[in-house]
């Protein structure tokens, strides 16, 4: 979708400020929302594609709500949407706490789960091993296609409808398009496709910067550099490479 | 732990709000309260650039294993006990005197965490998200790295399935350190491309 979440060029944010010695989380909550969501996400039967929910917030929501926030607005809305609990039972016990903030929460000690937990951190599982052999090989001219899809996707507007260079062929990833939607499986050869910026941000652009983007086959269609006027990109893309 | 707090001022909202969650999840015997200390502890303790820094300090001392990080970087990390996190392939992309490569998820946060664990709040905040891809060496000079007109600035975005890392460039005048005093070295921005690694004020 065309939403606010896709900033890739916008400008307006300000600088860019490193926190020194930044504590890994700044509040208590953050920490329990990353292990909540951690756990829900491996109980069994539960699809919780994460980003789709977050896309979804009101615009003016994502911007004024922090990172955090973004993930615990996921989780309950998961936890919701899964049957876990119901919107009334946490409200209400929202409003408990806020009346009664020295309420204890619950504990359950449950050691099996706890080690369950921190031995997902090191197990790589790689979901879609194959598909349909690839369409396009490296140093060929391709252009993100223009597409401007309602739902989730991973083709930001700022790269739509311009032209790069096949740089790697990286194998197959279901395309998140359709698999957050419950759809495919649908693996497409993912490729790392090469832009100099001048051909995404226009002639004042540094000519020596370069845009890598990771494109599933279907963002992809074949494109002749060559032939645009005057062979200007054509020029543009040998000058860039190296 | 969020329980058993007395505040001067209110909780947050998002405080409020996680506490309840939480004790419904516990209450429902969905979740282990156990499970989540181990969690937040993991990414508090465990998880963090410390792995990476090994990673980029073998390759620094051994070539073959440099070339090897530099083709295959998911099998190179799993040697060393690492993963990219979340399933995704990782690449490591080498920094030189005439290249410098920067990492960004424009259209969320998406980061190594296998290696470098949580990404830093400036990672995910929006004027990193909007800005590296379109004026990187101007971010790159705010944050005091001054790159040579003629380097090529290589941005990567991260919007699919594959993660990046940033290979720094080893200092001059540190051929001589062991791979442990090297990994101290580096540092998570130099690995996500917004800083070099420095050479200690001893060497």
């Amino acid at each position: 979708m065309n939403g606010v979440h896709d900033m890739g060029g916008m400008h307006g944010f300000g600088r860019v400020e490193i926190e020194r010695d930044e504590p890994v989380f700044h509040e208590a909550w953050e920490g329990r929302v990353m292990g909540m969501r951690r756990l829900v996400q491996q109980l069994p039967g539960m699809r919780l594609p994460g980003r789709p929910v977050i896309e979804s917030m009101a615009p003016i929501h994502y911007l004024t709500a922090s990172y955090y926030e973004r993930f615990l607005h996921t989780l309950e809305t998961h936890a919701v949407e899964q049957g876990l609990i119901t919107r009334e039972e946490l409200d209400a016990r929202t409003e408990l706490f806020r009346q009664h903030p020295a309420a204890p929460v619950p504990r359950r000690s449950a050691p099996t789960e706890a080690a369950r937990a921190i031995a997902s951190f090191t197990s790589q599982v790689r979901p879609e091993p194959s598909g349909p052999p690839p369409q396009f090989k490296i140093g060929d001219p391709v252009a993100a296609r223009n597409l401007n899809p309602v739902g989730h996707t991973r083709l930001p507007r700022y790269i739509r409808g311009k032209r790069g260079v096949i740089e790697r062929v990286n194998g197959w990833y279901r395309l998140q398009d359709e698999e957050v939607e419950g759809l495919g499986p649908n693996p497409q050869t993912v490729y790392t496709v090469r832009f100099p910026a001048r051909e995404v941000w226009g002639p004042r652009a540094d000519p020596h910067h370069i845009v890598y983007l990771e494109m599933w086959e279907g963002y992809l269609e074949p494109a002749d550099h060559a032939a645009r006027p005057s062979g200007e990109i054509g020029a543009l893309f040998e000058e860039t490479r190296t | 732990m969020s329980d058993g707090h007395h505040h001067l001022e209110p909780e947050s909202y998002a405080a409020l709000r996680t506490r309840a969650l939480e004790s419904l999840l516990v209450e429902k015997g969905l979740i282990a309260s156990d499970a989540i200390d181990a969690v937040v502890q993991a990414y508090e303790q465990d998880i963090g650039p410390r792995n990476g820094a090994k990673v980029v300090a073998r390759a620094w001392v051994n070539p073959a294993y440099k070339e090897r990080l530099l083709k295959d970087g998911t099998s190179a990390i799993a040697a060393l006990g690492f993963v990219t996190g979340q399933g995704a392939e990782l690449v490591v992309v080498e920094n030189t005197p005439r290249v410098h490569n920067l990492i960004v998820c424009t259209l969320c946060s998406c980061y190594p965490a296998g290696l470098l664990g949580l990404p830093p709040k400036w990672y995910k905040d929006f004027a990193y998200r909007s800005r590296a891809v379109i004026e990187p060496r101007q971010v790159l000079r705010e944050l005091r790295l001054e790159l040579d007109d003629a380097v090529e600035i290589r941005v990567w975005d991260s919007t699919a399935e594959l993660r990046y890392m940033v290979l720094p460039e080893q200092p001059t005048g540190t051929a001589h350190l062991s791979e442990e005093a090297l990994a101290e070295l580096v540092t998570r921005d130099a690995m996500i491309g917004v800083a070099k690694v420095v050479a200690p004020a001893s060497v």
